[in-house]
């Protein structure tokens, strides 16, 4: 009779694996376990990427999450802790010459999910003063991309008439900022992207301006910075 | 740094000095649950809805099989340089 670690490692192991038949695995019961596991997988990752979900359709993202279950299999009990791996594993994949948005896209809806569940900062000051210093929110998310993926992830989020999209094939700056208890969700300029770049490390409000000014000498930065504080993406240290 | 870009610093202190006493995030609504993650994406009971049972008969079998990738979601409406996406089977 092995001991109880052996048997959970046993158990472990034949869940994820599909074709083990042993006289544990073999038990016409086993499969309930083994089904219901691989069904929870195939539906966090659906909860966690809705547009990948919606881009190629129910059936498919089962399939493709399955494939990445088998090379990822979950770490622990969270569920919206797995998939984190999701984008690179698509970009990855052969298939995804065909649809070159989708790693992107899956990106997006990571990161709105990270911004949702991202913690309140402890205290947030109102007001500047000389030697402030600002610092990202921690629910502040943002990318840069190689595809119009933040238009398509748009799209996808109020879907009715989706009939044809045709984006600008160019790079595109995304954010996600969480006022309140919502997310939001908008398409941003390079100089944008840059500050909060700029904000990534909390610095003093003058280095992050000249930061920016030095590489957009024609941004409006003041203006920038103000839409930065209003919108709850960066903070007053 | 050049003078023209620390002029546009003054300059980018000064008007944010002057809005950011007003200015700052919504404050959270008092008393509004947020949803955690397990229970946004918590379908990993056997309660888990139609299809599911506790008896574990499940509609759907979720074992993996020599199957080819079609997509037949929205990618169809996306036009790319390449084309439109592709309704093509893939091998997995």
């Amino acid at each position: 009779m092995p001991d109880l670690a052996d048997f959970q490692a046993n158990f472990a192991r034949a869940i994820l694996d599909d074709d083990s038949f042993d006289r544990l695995s073999g038990q016409k019961a086993f499969a309930v376990y083994r089904n219901t596991c691989a069904r929870g997988a195939v539906e966090a990752l659906r909860a966690a990427y809705p547009t990948v979900d919606m881009l190629v359709g129910e059936e498919m993202f089962t399939q493709v999450a399955l494939d990445y279950r088998r090379e990822h299999p979950p770490r622990g009990p969270v569920l919206s802790e797995y998939g984190g791996e999701f984008a690179t594993f698509l970009a990855r994949q052969s298939w995804t010459g065909e649809l070159p948005y989708l790693a992107d896209v899956a990106r997006l809806d990571r990161l709105w999910l990270e911004s949702f569940l991202a913690s309140e900062p402890a205290g947030i000051e109102r007001s500047y003063s000389r030697g402030s210093r600002v610092a990202l929110h921690p629910a502040t998310r943002f990318a840069w991309l190689a595809m119009p993926a933040m238009s398509i992830w748009q799209a996808h989020r109020n879907p009715h008439g989706l009939v044809e999209l045709d984006p600008v094939w160019a790079d595109e700056w995304a954010l996600f900022t969480r006022p309140g208890l919502s997310v939001r969700a908008e398409l941003i300029d390079a100089p944008y992207y840059r500050l909060l770049l700029a904000c990534v490390a909390p610095a003093p409000v003058a280095e992050v301006v000249s930061a920016v000014a030095a590489e957009f000498p024609r941004a409006d930065v003041s203006e920038l910075l103000h839409r930065a504080v209003a919108s709850g993406a960066i903070i007053i240290q | 740094m050049n003078k023209l870009t620390n002029i546009a610093v003054v300059t980018a202190l000064t008007a944010f000095a002057a809005t950011s006493a007003t200015a700052g995030p919504a404050k959270p609504q008092p008393n509004a649950d947020k949803c955690y993650g397990v229970s946004l994406a918590g379908k990993n009971d056997c309660a888990a809805g139609p299809g599911t049972s506790c008896a574990g008969t499940s509609k759907r079998n979720y074992a993996g099989n020599a199957w080819k990738y079609v997509a037949k979601g929205t990618c169809t409406a996306i036009k790319t340089p390449k084309g439109h996406g592709s309704l093509t089977p893939k091998a997995a």
